[in-house]
C-alpha cells in the first residue's frame, strides 16, 4: 500500500474514532469571543503583569475573520495563535512538508504534540485551504462593496457617589460616566483601519487639554496593496525578536501555557486598543522579501509626564486626566521612537537584527533613589539586539542578545523546547538582564515589566501520560542583582507551578493548580541603613470544574492561598465562584450569572477572579476583605447587524468597612455596583 | 425559669449586632449535607432540589438544640410537581415567645432532565424581638443549582441571602445571615452514598460537613457524619423508608453543649405525578 494510501486510511480510522468530538465542537455553543476570553484568562492567570486584553483581543479576533489556511501558511502567521507552542507551530508545518495538504480538520490529530484541546481551540481561526496561495482579482467598488464596517459605543458607570464627584469643588473635573467610540474596518486582510475614542469616568469633555474625548488613536493598513509591502499610517504596535529591544504588544511572561515562554515576533501591527500609553505613531513599513523582511519605522506622539522645567521625572501611562494634576501632566513632552528590523528565514532558522533609537525633547532624570540609580537618564537611547530561532530535528532553540549602547547595558534571553515523544514536551528558558539595561519599550521574559536587573533560569515540562490527562508544571528560579522598589538589597526569588488537567468526561473538564512563589521583600517600610529581608512566600491552590449541558455551561471554581504576613501568624484567601452561561443557538440573546464569595483578610492574600465581561472589556478584579459579589452579562441580538450587551454587578462587603477605596475613588458604604452598556452595529 | 435563662443567655451571646443564629433549618441528611440532595426535598438548604420531586410531597421536621425546647426549629414543606415547573411552600419556626423567628419560603425549581436543576426561592423573614416588642420583616432571596457530573456524582450549590440585607429597627440592625454553600454526593453504589458540604457565612467562620448513608436493606437506612465548626460534632441518623414513607431520627453530639435530635417524616401522595 502507498504512502498516501496509508495515510489515508489513518485519517478514515482517526475520523471514525472522533468524528463526534470536533463535529461536536464546530457546533459548540461557545462563541470566538468565549474562546478568546477562555485563553486570555489562561495567560493572565499566573501573571500579575498587566497586559493589553484590547490588542490580544484584537489580534485573535482578526485571526477569526480571516482564517489562517493551514495548508498554506507561515510560521509568522501561526504566531499569532498565540496559545500554539513553537513546538506546536513546527510540527503543524512539518506535516504539511512531509504529508502535503490536510484533506480535512480530523487530520490535525495525526500532528505530534497536538491534543483535543488544542485542536478545539484553533478551529475557530484555521481553515483547510488550497495548498497554494490563490490571486483573486480585487476591484476598488470591492472596498466598498466586500468590506467589513463595525461601529461600536460603550459606557460604563458605577451606580454610588465617588469622592471625586462630591462637593462644591470636586476632584474630578468631568462627570462620572465612561464613554468609548469604536470604528474599525476590514476588507480581507489587505486593507485594514481603526478608529477609538474615550474619555475616561471623571474626565471632562472639554477645557484645556481635552477636546471632545480625551484619547483618540486611528490607524490604516495596507498589505499586499503595492507589490508585498505592508504600509501602516497612524497608531501601531511593534514587536521584534524575544522583545528585548521593542516589545509594545507586552505578550510575554509566565502563565498557565508553561510552553509558552518565547515572545511573539509579531512585527509592525495596527492598534485600536485604548491604553494611552503602549503604541507608537507614525509610518511603518514592512518589505517582504523571498527569504527576509525589512521593517522599518518611524514614531513621533505626545507622552504624559511629570516635568519641572526641562526635566522629565516621570512617564505617566495611566492615560487618567481627571483632576488637574493629571491634566497638568498630559502631553507634556514629545518622544520621536526610529527604529528598523532585518529578519532572513533560511529552511530551519531565522536570524534578525533590531535596532531602536529612541528620543525625548526633555532629559529625563527621575528623583534619585537608589534602587532607580541604573533607570534610563537623559534624552535618548539606542539599542540593538540581534535575534535568532532554529529548528533541529525535535529541538527547537531561540534567543536574543541586545546592548544598549547609552549605558553598556546588555540583556539576553536563550531558551529551547524538546519534545523527545509526543506525549512530552520539555522547554527551558535563561535571561540575564543586567541593571543597566533599562529600555522604556523593551518586555520580555522576567518578573519585572522592563526587562532589567534581572537573572533567572526557567524550566518547564508538558506531559500527556494517560488519555483525558494533563501535566504541566514549572520551575523558575531568579536573582535580583541591584536594588528593586520595595526591595532595598539584592535579593533573588523562585516560583513552582503544578497544574493538572483531566477532561473527565466530553462536557465535563477540570483542572487543579497548585503554585508557590516566595520572594525576599523590606523587613520594614522605613528604610535603614543597613536593610533587612525577609522571604515571603505564598501557596496558592486553584481548582475550576467547568460543565457544558447542551447550551449551558457551569463553571465552578474555588480559589485559595495562605502565606505569612511578614513573618507572622499565616494568613489565608479564599474564593468561591458559580458561574452559568446559557448560550442558545436558536434565540438572539444570552446571559451568564456570577455568584461569587471571597474571605481574604489580609491584602497579601487577595485573589484575582476572571469574571465575564461586555464585549471588547477583559476583566480580572482583584479581590481583598470578606464579602459577595454577584454579576450578570446579557447579550441581546437584535438583528444579523445589531448587538446589545449589558452587564450589572455589585460587590457587597461584610468585613464592617464603611467605606471602599480612598482618595477621590472612595464610596461610603459597604456596596459597589457597577453598569456597563455597549451597542455594536455592523454597518 | 432556668430553661428560660439558658435560652436568653443562648441568644445574648450572639454577637452584639445581633446577629441570628444559622437562620435555616437542616435538612433530613445527617451532618445538614443537604445541599446536594436529590431524595429528600430540602427547600431551605437548596431550592434545586424541588425540582427532583416527582410526587406530591409533605415533609415536617423537629430539630432541637442541646435538649431545650426553647431553642428548637420547626419547619414543615410541601411540593408540587408539575411538568414545567415544580413548586414548594415551606416554613420554618424557630424560637419561643419572647422571641422567635418565622421563616416562609415559595421556592419554584426546574428539572432539566436530571441533568441538571435550578431554583429560586423567595423568602419573608419575621422576627419578633423583646426589644422591640413587634414584629420585623424582610424580603430573602435564595437561589440554588444542582448539576449532575455523572449519574452517581451530584453537585450542589446555593445562596442565601446573598445580597447582605439587613433588618433595620428602629433601635439597632439586625444582620440577617448571609450563606453560601457547596456541596458534593458521590453515589459509590446502590446502597452507599457519601456526601460532603461546605458552608460558609460571610461575617463568620466555615463549617465543613461530610456524611454517608448506608442501606441495611430497603427500609431501613443508617447515616453517620460529622462536622466542624469550633468543635467537631459528630452525627449519628437511622431513617426508615418504604415507597411512599421515610422517618428520619438524626442526632449531633456537640462535645461541649450536648445532643440536638432532630426528627423528619417525609410522606409522598400517590403515584408519579410529572411524566
Amino acid at each position: 500500500m502507498s504512502n498516501k494510501n496509508k495515510h489515508y486510511c489513518i485519517v478514515f480510522v482517526f475520523s471514525l474514532l472522533y468524528v463526534g468530538q470536533i463535529h461536536a465542537q464546530t457546533n459548540s455553543q461557545q462563541s470566538v469571543d468565549q474562546f478568546i476570553s477562555d485563553i486570555f484568562e489562561q495567560f493572565t492567570a499566573e501573571t500579575e503583569k498587566s497586559i493589553d486584553y484590547d490588542a490580544f483581543y484584537e489580534d485573535l479576533k482578526e485571526c477569526a475573520r480571516n482564517p489562517v489556511n493551514i495548508n498554506h501558511t507561515t510560521r509568522e502567521e501561526l504566531k499569532h495563535l498565540v496559545f500554539l507552542t513553537d513546538i506546536q507551530i513546527e510540527n503543524i508545518l512539518e506535516y504539511v512538508y512531509e504529508n502535503g495538504a490536510f484533506v480535512n480538520l480530523y487530520e490535525l490529530q495525526l500532528v505530534r504534540g497536538l491534543d483535543m484541546t488544542d485542536i478545539r481551540r484553533m478551529l475557530p481561526f484555521i481553515k483547510l485551504g488550497e495548498g497554494v496561495d490563490q490571486k483573486n482579482q480585487v476591484y476598488w467598488h470591492d472596498l466598498y462593496r466586500y468590506a467589513e464596517n463595525e461601529l461600536t459605543f460603550r459606557t460604563d458607570k458605577t451606580i454610588e457617589k465617588k469622592a471625586g464627584y462630591s462637593g462644591a469643588d470636586p476632584l474630578y473635573s468631568g462627570d462620572s460616566w465612561y464613554e468609548q467610540l469604536r470604528y474599525s474596518y476590514r476588507f480581507r486582510n489587505m486593507v485594514q483601519a481603526g478608529f477609538t475614542a474615550e474619555k475616561d469616568a471623571g474626565e471632562a469633555y472639554w477645557n484645556k487639554k481635552i477636546k471632545g474625548f480625551d484619547f483618540y488613536t486611528a490607524y490604516i493598513r495596507l498589505n499586499k496593496i503595492f507589490k508585498n509591502n505592508t504600509l501602516i499610517l497612524g497608531d501601531y504596535k511593534v514587536s521584534f525578536g524575544q522583545g528585548l529591544v521593542i516589545n509594545t504588544a507586552g505578550m510575554s511572561g509566565k502563565s498557565g501555557f508553561v510552553q509558552n515562554i518565547s515572545s511573539r515576533s509579531t512585527g509592525i501591527s495596527g492598534y485600536s486598543s485604548t491604553n494611552e500609553a503602549s503604541f507608537l505613531r507614525g509610518l511603518g513599513l514592512t518589505v517582504n522579501g523571498k527569504n527576509h523582511v525589512i521593517s522599518l519605522f518611524i514614531s513621533t506622539k505626545m507622552c504624559d509626564a511629570d516635568t519641572t522645567d526641562t526635566i522629565i521625572r516621570s512617564i505617566s501611562s495611566t492615560g487618567y486626566h481627571r483632576t488637574q494634576s493629571e491634566l497638568m501632566t498630559k502631553n507634556n513632552v514629545r518622544e520621536s521612537v526610529f527604529g528598523a528590523n532585518v529578519m532572513y528565514t533560511g529552511l530551519n532558522y531565522q536570524l534578525g537584527i533590531t535596532t531602536l533609537f529612541d528620543c525625548f525633547n526633555k532629559a529625563i532624570e527621575p528623583i534619585g533613589k537608589t534602587y532607580n540609580y541604573y533607570y534610563f537618564k537623559g534624552k535618548n537611547q539606542f539599542v540593538t539586539g540581534i535575534s535568532y530561532r532554529a529548528r533541529l530535528n525535535k529541538l527547537n532553540v531561540f534567543g536574543e542578545t541586545a546592548f544598549l549602547t547609552t549605558t553598556g547595558g546588555l540583556a539576553t534571553i536563550n531558551g529551547g523546547s524538546f519534545s523527545p515523544a509526543s506525549y512530552i514536551n520539555l522547554v527551558v528558558l535563561q535571561r540575564y538582564y543586567t541593571a543597566s539595561y533599562h529600555v522604556i519599550h523593551a518586555s520580555s521574559f522576567g518578573e519585572n515589566t522592563i526587562p532589567s536587573n534581572e537573572s533567572g533560569i526557567y524550566m518547564g515540562a508538558e506531559l500527556r501520560p494517560f488519555a483525558k490527562w494533563k501535566f504541566a508544571c514549572y520551575l523558575d528560579s531568579y536573582r535580583f542583582a541591584w536594588l528593586k522598589f520595595g526591595v532595598d538589597a539584592p535579593s533573588w526569588g523562585r516560583d513552582y507551578l503544578l497544574q493538572a488537567d483531566y477532561n473527565f468526561k466530553r462536557n465535563v473538564s477540570m483542572y487543579l493548580r497548585l503554585r508557590y512563589k516566595e520572594n525576599e521583600k523590606n523587613k520594614t517600610l522605613v528604610s535603614q541603613t543597613m536593610p533587612e529581608l525577609y522571604t515571603d512566600n505564598k501557596f496558592s491552590l486553584r481548582y475550576q470544574l467547568t460543565t457544558n449541558v447542551n447550551d449551558l455551561v457551569f463553571k465552578s471554581v474555588v480559589d485559595g492561598n495562605i502565606c505569612p504576613n511578614n513573618g507572622q501568624h499565616p494568613g489565608y484567601g479564599l474564593l468561591f465562584s458559580e458561574e452559568i452561561a446559557y448560550h442558545p443557538t436558536n434565540l438572539p440573546w444570552q446571559i451568564d450569572f456570577r455568584y461569587m464569595m471571597f474571605d481574604a483578610a489580609d491584602y497579601s492574600n487577595r485573589i484575582y477572579s476572571y469574571e465575564k465581561d461586555i464585549l471588547h472589556v477583559f476583566s480580572i478584579p482583584v479581590y481583598s476583605g470578606k464579602g459577595s459579589r454577584m454579576s450578570l452579562v446579557l447579550r441581546y441580538d437584535v438583528n444579523k447587524r445589531l448587538s446589545m450587551w449589558l452587564k450589572v454587578s455589585q460587590t457587597v462587603y461584610s468585613d464592617s468597612r464603611t467605606q471602599i477605596g480612598s482618595g477621590g475613588e472612595a464610596i461610603q458604604g459597604n456596596r459597589k455596583s457597577d453598569i456597563r452598556y455597549e451597542i455594536k452595529w455592523d454597518l | 425559669m432556668l430553661r428560660l435563662f439558658s435560652c436568653l443567655l443562648f441568644i445574648m451571646s450572639l454577637d452584639c449586632s445581633s446577629q441570628i443564629r444559622n437562620i435555616l433549618p437542616d435538612g433530613m441528611s445527617v451532618a445538614g449535607v443537604s445541599v446536594a440532595d436529590e431524595q429528600y426535598n430540602t427547600s431551605f438548604s437548596n431550592p434545586a432540589t424541588i425540582g427532583y420531586s416527582k410526587r406530591l410531597a409533605l415533609q415536617f421536621q423537629y430539630q432541637n438544640h442541646y435538649i431545650i425546647h426553647e431553642l428548637s426549629t420547626r419547619s414543615f414543606s410541601f411540593v408540587v410537581p408539575n411538568k414545567y415547573l415544580n413548586t414548594g411552600l415551606s416554613f420554618s419556626y424557630f424560637g419561643f415567645s419572647k422571641y422567635n423567628e418565622l421563616m416562609i419560603g415559595l421556592g419554584t425549581s426546574r428539572n432539566f432532565n436530571n441533568k441538571f436543576s435550578i431554583g429560586l426561592q423567595a423568602n419573608y423573614l419575621f422576627i419578633y424581638s423583646l426589644a422591640t416588642q413587634s414584629y420585623h420583616r424582610k424580603f430573602i432571596p435564595q437561589m440554588g443549582l444542582s448539576l449532575h457530573l455523572s449519574p452517581s456524582i451530584l453537585l450542589g450549590f446555593q445562596t442565601f441571602n446573598p445580597s447582605q440585607f439587613a433588618l433595620k429597627t428602629d433601635q439597632t440592625s439586625i444582620r440577617i445571615p448571609s450563606i453560601f454553600s457547596i456541596g458534593l454526593s458521590c453515589r459509590l453504589d446502590e446502597h452507599f452514598v457519601w456526601k460532603m458540604q461546605l458552608d460558609k457565612e460571610m461575617s463568620t467562620g466555615y463549617k465543613l460537613a461530610t456524611g454517608f448513608a448506608y442501606s441495611l436493606s430497603g427500609w431501613l437506612q443508617l447515616q453517620a457524619g460529622a462536622y466542624t465548626n469550633d468543635y467537631l460534632v459528630p452525627c449519628l441518623g437511622i431513617a426508615y423508608q418504604n415507597n411512599a414513607m421515610t422517618i428520619g431520627l438524626n442526632t449531633e453530639i456537640h462535645p461541649l453543649l450536648g445532643l440536638c435530635p432532630q426528627l423528619s417524616v417525609s410522606y409522598l401522595f400517590g403515584k408519579n405525578h410529572v411524566k
